[in-house]
């Protein structure tokens, strides 16, 4: 199952500095999977040691959140796009929530 | 690498400092604060203003662009634009990133616009983040339109 992946901002730099790269699987985890292959190193970038998404990360399926389509067990259309991008956050307290909604860290 | 400059209409200008304001005289209290958003344009020569959603549950002192907000950066480059910064207020602080600001920074490619009213008039600031370091970029021109 081929797709585009693109990656916006800071995310780049893990495949080479393209922003937008072709990768084959019919999950969101084999998509990462077959990326890593080729990026050693990549996986980490988007998901933690428990293997979750990261919640800086926000990755669409289309459209559509997949942390709401199942995580990385959310399937991918053949000749889909999944788009990995960073969240934009700040403010003037450290540490205070700064990610992706809802989500600690 | 992100634009040396930063080049804006007046009237491009007049919308953010609009949205600023909007941030400060939200209808609901708790949504009162920080706003942000995104120019979009080539060669730090700005297009677009894109506001954004802060869905920060403490938008007086942090802001988080909207998840479905994030969408317009892939649809900025469809459109064959850069993202030229991400920009957003500091209702009464200097605007100079804030530690928070620079550590959450994960746009190298965007200039961070800082704008602020802690003076009453708006000033509008813009830097450079890449990794921890700040560097303000000093070319930054309200033109005309």
């Amino acid at each position: 199952m081929a797709v585009t992946v693109r990656l916006p901002g800071s995310l780049r730099d893990a495949v080479g500095g393209t922003t937008k790269v072709e990768a084959s699987g019919h999950t969101l985890a084999e998509v990462i999977a077959d990326l890593d292959r080729r990026y050693p190193g990549f996986r980490a970038q988007i998901l933690d040691e428990r293997g979750a998404i990261r919640t800086y990360v926000n990755v669409f399926i289309g459209e559509k959140d997949a942390r709401e389509l199942g995580g990385t067990e959310a399937p991918v259309p053949e000749g889909g796009e999944v788009m990995l991008i960073p969240a934009m956050a700040g403010g003037a307290q450290i540490g205070a929530p700064g990610g992706p909604q809802g989500r600690s860290g | 690498m992100p634009p040396s400059r930063l080049r804006l209409t007046r009237s491009q200008f007049d919308r953010l400092v609009a949205h600023m304001r909007e941030g400060l005289t939200h209808p609901v209290p708790q949504k009162r604060g920080e706003v942000c958003g995104l120019l979009a344009g080539r060669d730090g020569v700005v297009e677009r203003v894109i506001p954004c959603e802060n869905v920060s549950p403490t938008p007086m002192t942090n802001y988080n662009v909207a998840d479905r907000d994030l969408l317009h950066v892939p649809r900025i480059e469809d459109e064959g634009l850069e993202l030229v910064a991400i920009y957003h207020s500091h209702p009464v602080t200097v605007p100079y990133p804030s530690p928070t600001d620079v550590a959450e920074a994960r746009y190298p490619e965007a200039l961070y616009v800082l704008l602020s009213l802690r003076h009453g008039a708006p000033e509008l600031k813009a830097y450079a983040i890449a990794g921890r370091e700040v560097r303000e970029v000093t070319e930054v021109v309200i033109g005309e339109g």
